[in-house]
């Protein structure tokens, strides 16, 4: 099936030497601390576990030692890459990658801060483009970690540079030689390596201070977590699968009985036009396939074939747009953002109007991809949306109805439940409550207001909470918990004057969505309540929770 | 219908290696593949076909021997011999220890036969079932060329042995007469081979390759066997048996063993073991 996983697997592959890499930094750097005798006994491993009440963390490296001063030593590192592209643009989906991490590195502190006979610290390396991550996020490593440091530059791409060299060496052994030899060549990769491994040096040299604000942040967990303990909620845990409910419906697989499931479908095929015109296709394909005919019988080559696609009428690109990407193969599909068209990004890429030559860029792209499979005239071109497009376009609504990054089913669900029981749901702006993180505070650089949360109203008009709903998948649950650990910390306090304070006294609410069949990570849950959400899972309890905090305010 | 005749098959594979016991009768999340899976999957007609050809083996006088690894920890003996790799990029920042198996010993069982034959004239012979691992890392350095291709049941000449240098080095040798091969691997997630180092360079001599398959068509088995001659060639000749669960025939196999998998447990099983004669004799040549 086309799909973005072999550039996942890409991902994946490049991620293993970079980790070498950083191994091999972390290496040299230790052995300089050894012949200078910082320390002795040290010994350097991967993917170390960190577990607690609120992690189940793999660092990416993890160095111990004796210091030359008797004392025990810890440093615990964890490694993000960015791949860059050609426009130098920030990757918006990166930012719950370095929520994560950042909520990773708070959450170490307590580790840290419990023993106080040793000395701890944590390093942040990011490989790659920086250009490629928002401002706020360098800062906030930086006020996250005791160490931020960046491998590359803009002068080459460091990423393409080290899986060049090491995807051929298959020993460490020769992966080390070819990146001592590196150094030694100063190339611009050697040069880089040399360049970290000074800078660790130096930090170690200057002292190696830790960083106090992310002590500070661990303090604001510490606070919230002896706060949810007391809370003791007794919140039913159980999945509604509302998101579930809602793809079966829409695919008809089951009757519903639900209406809000009925209700919140209709949403989502509001949302997702391409749906609708999707399903018109393929109940009716050889009607679909002979309009596609009818359609280019003036056209005679593939690139105007191609070019006439693209740029036909609203309903029928949204589904021959996403022919013509994925016809040509059964295998990996470039992200847009990856096709570097100025201008084309993912959530315009189906429906947008786009400029001349934006329409040739993309289609000049299709059509190579087209050439390197075999289809290099009309007749094959039609011949192929004939024989595999019905599956192709089935496969995109299965894939776009359970992971549309705008289709929010579950949240849909809530709110349309909420106002069926007399509430007003608004936006942050709407209510007039701030939704900014204190990321924004610390950092000088805009890290916006978080938008994907609403504000709970009651009929007497008093904003109750704010409130979130998503669906949670059981591999993911972690991951998604601590990203939004992150959101809730951040909205709940603010940073002046070089001090925390609660920002507003409106409770954080978590409406979670998962599996019917789904026990979540007991320490996943604690993360969440530990950063500052109630974590509701039944609409009764969101119902009885709500009417505490109105009858509270009277 | 599927889970009966899984069940069936469970009992044959008892009754033809009563000293496999403890393996085929542990239950876990690991097994369930096995057991409580499609019977589609293949994984229990392998089973079958791997004591089929240990109880045929030993009817010729020849001797079997579960290595120890599995007699401490029954359910690695269903993992497949492949080192574990990290495809597609997993959630990485997250612990999750698959199957409740921790990630050394999952490499410790890619490394081992799941059994081993030794012949009258005291040659040992070790079986890999998905794979053999030791062969694919000879073939990514000396050959700087990773193949994907595993036989679903390959048996080699020669001794393997592994050694925990310790929590995340793992050690590994493989022998035969004076030819020797060595390495060590980083325990860890890894989309790509977590090799340390790796010395030796002869070749690993394959002595039978089993392709199973419920219903697979003769012309992918015929396929496979041809690339796994490619991939294994050596100075001995390989031999070759196709058993299937239907009724399909590859002429490119030495024999095709044909099993009816709705006959009873004892018909099952005397099919297994006379359709498995010719690969035993073919281990039993000094």
């Amino acid at each position: 099936m086309a799909s973005h996983m072999g550039v996942q697997k890409g991902a994946s592959a490049r991620n293993s030497q970079v980790e070498f890499t950083i191994h091999f930094v972390l290496q040299q750097f230790i052995n300089e601390l050894q012949r200078n005798a910082e320390i002795k006994d040290p010994s350097l491993s991967s993917q170390k576990q960190y577990s607690s009440s609120i992690s189940s963390d793999v660092w990416d490296h993890h160095i111990s030692a004796m210091q030359k001063n008797g004392r025990e030593l810890e440093i615990w590192c964890q490694t993000t890459c960015y791949k860059g592209n050609k426009k130098g643009t920030p990757e918006p989906n990166k930012t719950y990658e370095v929520r994560e991490t950042l909520v990773e590195g708070i959450s170490i502190r307590e580790h840290f801060l419990s023993h106080p006979n040793k000395d701890f610290r944590s390093i942040h390396f990011t490989v790659g483009d920086s250009r490629y991550t928002y401002q706020w996020f360098m800062d906030m490593k930086a006020a996250t970690f005791d160490f931020s440091t960046y491998l590359g530059s803009t002068k080459f791409d460091v990423l393409e540079s080290i899986v060049d060299l090491l995807n051929s060496l298959p020993t460490e052994a020769e992966k080390e030689r070819a990146l001592l030899k590196e150094m030694k060549q100063q190339t611009l990769l050697g040069k880089s390596l040399v360049d970290s491994i000074e800078t660790l040096n130096r930090w170690w040299k200057s002292g190696h201070k830790t960083c106090a604000l992310a002590d500070k942040q661990w303090d604001l967990v510490k606070m919230e977590r002896e706060i949810a303990k007391k809370q003791q909620s007794g919140f039913k845990i159980h999945g509604l699968n509302i998101k579930g409910r809602v793809n079966n419906y829409l695919f008809e697989e089951s009757p519903e009985l639900d209406n809000l499931i009925i209700k919140t479908t209709e949403k989502v095929l509001k949302k997702k036009p391409f749906l609708v015109a999707a399903r018109k296709a393929v109940d009716d394909w050889n009607s679909f396939c002979s309009k596609i005919e009818t359609f280019l019988k003036n056209e005679k080559t593939v690139s105007k074939c191609l070019a006439a696609l693209w740029r036909s009428e609203p309903q029928l690109r949204l589904v021959v747009r996403r022919l013509i990407l994925r016809i040509h193969t059964a295998d990996s599909v470039d992200y847009i953002q990856d096709r570097n068209i100025k201008g084309i990004t993912e959530h315009n890429l189906y429906s947008g109007d786009h400029s001349e030559k934006q329409v040739e860029e993309i289609c000049a792209q299709i059509e190579d991809d087209l050439k390197r499979f075999g289809i290099k005239t009309k007749l094959s071109l039609v011949g192929a949306i004939k024989k595999r497009g019905k599956s192709i376009i089935n496969q995109s609504r299965w894939l776009e109805a359970k992971n549309g990054t705008n289709l929010k089913p579950s949240f849909d669900y809530v709110q349309l439940m909420l106002i069926e029981a007399g509430y007003q749901i608004l936006s942050g702006p709407e209510a007039k409550v701030d939704t900014k993180g204190y990321n924004g505070d610390i950092s000088k650089a805009n890290a916006g207001a978080y938008d994907n949360l609403k504000v709970v109203k009651d009929k007497g008009g008093n904003n109750l909470c704010i409130l979130k709903a998503k669906f949670f998948r059981r591999p993911e649950f972690p991951r998604r918990c601590k990203e939004e650990s992150y959101v809730g910390l951040t909205m709940k306090y603010a940073y002046e004057n070089e001090k925390f304070n609660r920002r507003s006294t409106l409770p954080l609410v978590m409406f979670v969505d998962m599996e019917s069949d789904i026990s979540p990570p007991t320490y996943a849950l604690t993360c969440l309540r530990s950063y500052g959400w109630t974590v509701i899972f039944d609409q009764k309890d969101l119902l009885n929770f709500l009417k505490k905090l109105s009858a509270n305010l009277k | 219908m599927s889970a009966f005749i899984l069940e069936k098959i469970r009992k044959a594979c008892f009754d033809l290696c009563p000293e496999f016991s403890n393996v085929l009768k542990v239950e876990s999340e690991v097994t369930a593949s096995t057991w409580k899976a499609s019977l589609s999957s293949g994984k229990a007609l392998e089973l079958l076909s791997l004591c089929g050809l240990l109880s045929s083996c030993r009817e010729l006088g020849m001797s079997i021997e579960l290595p120890s690894l599995y007699i401490e920890q029954p359910e690695l003996f269903y993992l497949r011999n492949v080192i574990p790799r990290q495809y597609v990029s997993k959630p990485g920042h997250s612990h999750d220890s698959e199957n409740g198996l921790s990630l050394k010993w999952k490499f410790a069982a890619a490394l081992t036969p799941k059994a081993i034959i030794r012949n009258e004239h005291g040659l040992q012979y070790c079986v890999f079932r998905e794979g053999i691992a030791t062969h694919m890392i000879r073939d990514l350095v000396l050959k700087k060329s990773e193949y994907l291709d595993r036989p679903d049941i390959i048996v080699t000449a020669g001794e393997y042995e592994t050694n925990f240098l310790n929590d995340s080095i793992i050690e590994f040798k493989y022998k035969n007469k004076s030819d020797e091969l060595r390495g060590s691997l980083r325990i860890k997630n890894s989309e790509s081979l977590p090799l340390i180092d790796f010395q030796g360079n002869c070749s690993i001599e394959a002595k039978l390759i089993i392709e199973c398959s419920v219903d697979k068509k003769s012309q992918f088995a015929t396929g496979q066997l041809v690339k796994y001659k490619k991939l294994f060639a050596g100075k001995t000749n390989l031999h070759s048996t196709f058993v299937n669960g239907g009724s399909k025939k590859s002429l490119a196999f030495d024999e095709n063993v044909n099993i009816n998998l709705k006959a009873n447990v004892d018909i099952i099983k005397n099919a297994m073991l006379i359709g498995m004669n010719a690969a035993a004799k073919s281990l039993q040549k000094s």
